[in-house]
């Protein structure tokens, strides 16, 4: 790795291998980042609670 | 309408918009929301995990740059003609520290600015820097105890007039073109150079010893940390600004983003150093002042992007979140 690194030159964009790699790596984890599918846990339909006491102690509609 | 009796996130069934009320348990709140379950600290955890895992690997594999350092000593021994070229430009007040100036010294028109706008100029000489005085005869002076042949060329130097010593050190630097380096001095034709021939060959002998490195470094703390002016006389030579064009790091190179070695780089300053390849960038000489504002300009314009129409509508026309959150556009 001390090894001098290769450079890309096209007009004035000078650039080296490991750093077009690294933009090409952060490129690829956005796009993964973006279309990977997020895991999903297991989908809990909730049934609605039982009716609640409010602040005042009164029953309200679930 | 307030935040509280808004619709609730995700709600498709359950009790109407309206029919709770602040003061309500989370089961009312959320009932007949949708709920998945997911474990955050799990997910916390298997990342960290994860991260370390290959910062482990990675460090193992790959190390880090680890060039070694460029002293004053490695430039005398390497290149004793450019150190002494170097030196007597120091000396002569024609370096380009010493010509800088603000912050360094007070030379006139120096200063970056753009028209009335010249915030060195204002902030003034910080680091005061005399390049004759601290890079040459301040550390002769400390090297010529007990030396007096060196004592004596010192003195001849300090007390003669100062066209004198211009003229000196004039033709000095002019012969040193054609100067050659054996056994630890330099070598120039003949001429009048007063004693500026062995002020400079005893400082290259100082500096060939490590000497002047700590003597430049001297700032009358425990801990010596202030690399500037060491840092600053070599590179008012060739040498360091040679061996940093070599591995690319040098302000027209893109410098900024490289790293030494195949290691990357910063690129995250792909943006900062970019200006300084373009014109009008690339030939203005206050292009440091035009950049840095010109930078300062476009971080406010990011910060402001909520602010500002158009700018705020990218997201409508790019709708990039449709894409993360395609299950919920899709149903």
């Amino acid at each position: 790795m001390n090894a001098p690194a290769t450079y890309l030159h096209w007009g004035f964009v000078l650039i080296s291998v490991p750093n077009l790699l690294l933009l090409i790596g952060m490129i690829v984890v956005f796009a993964l980042a973006l279309l990977a599918p997020f895991p999903h846990g297991d989908v809990v339909d909730e049934a609605p609670p039982p009716a609640a006491p409010d602040a005042r102690g009164e029953a309200r509609r679930g | 309408m307030t935040a509280a009796d808004g619709p609730r996130p995700g709600a498709s069934s359950g009790p109407p918009p309206g029919a709770w009320r602040p003061g309500d348990s989370q089961e009312v709140y959320y009932a007949g929301v949708r709920m998945v379950r997911y474990d955050l600290i799990k997910e916390l955890a298997l990342a960290l995990l994860g991260t370390a895992v290959l910062v482990v690997i990675l460090a193992a594999a790959l190390s880090s740059p680890d060039d070694p350092p460029v002293t004053i000593q490695s430039w005398a021994q390497s290149d004793p003609v450019d150190f002494v070229t170097t030196a007597v430009a120091e000396l002569s007040g024609q370096s380009e520290t010493a010509t800088y100036g603000p912050p360094y010294n007070n030379t006139a028109g120096a200063a970056q600015a753009i028209g009335p706008f010249a915030p060195a100029q204002w902030a003034g000489v910080s680091t005061p820097i005399d390049t004759a005085k601290d890079f040459v005869l301040d550390p002769l002076g400390l090297a010529s105890a007990g030396d007096p042949a060196l004592s004596s060329a010192l003195q001849t130097y300090e007390r003669a007039p100062s066209s004198e010593q211009q003229s000196w050190t004039t033709a000095y630097g002019h012969a040193l073109a054609k100067g050659t380096a054996s056994n630890g001095s330099v070598q120039v034709p003949p001429g009048d150079y007063g004693p500026v021939p062995r002020l400079m060959n005893s400082l290259l002998g100082v500096a060939r010893t490590g000497g002047l490195d700590g003597l430049l470094l001297q700032t009358g703390h425990f801990y010596q940390t202030d690399y500037t002016r060491p840092l600053l006389f070599m590179g008012d030579g060739s040498y360091l600004p040679n061996l940093a064009a070599a591995q690319h790091l040098t302000g027209d190179q893109w410098g900024m983003m490289n790293e030494t070695g195949s290691y990357p780089g910063q690129t995250w300053l792909w943006l900062y150093t970019f200006w300084y390849q373009v014109p009008p960038f690339s030939t203005a000489p206050n292009a440091d002042l035009i950049v840095v504002i010109l930078m300062g300009l476009l971080t406010a314009l990011l910060a402001l992007v909520p602010f500002i129409p158009g700018l705020r509508d990218i997201p409508r026309w790019i709708p990039v979140h449709r894409l993360i959150w395609r299950r919920y556009y899709r149903g």
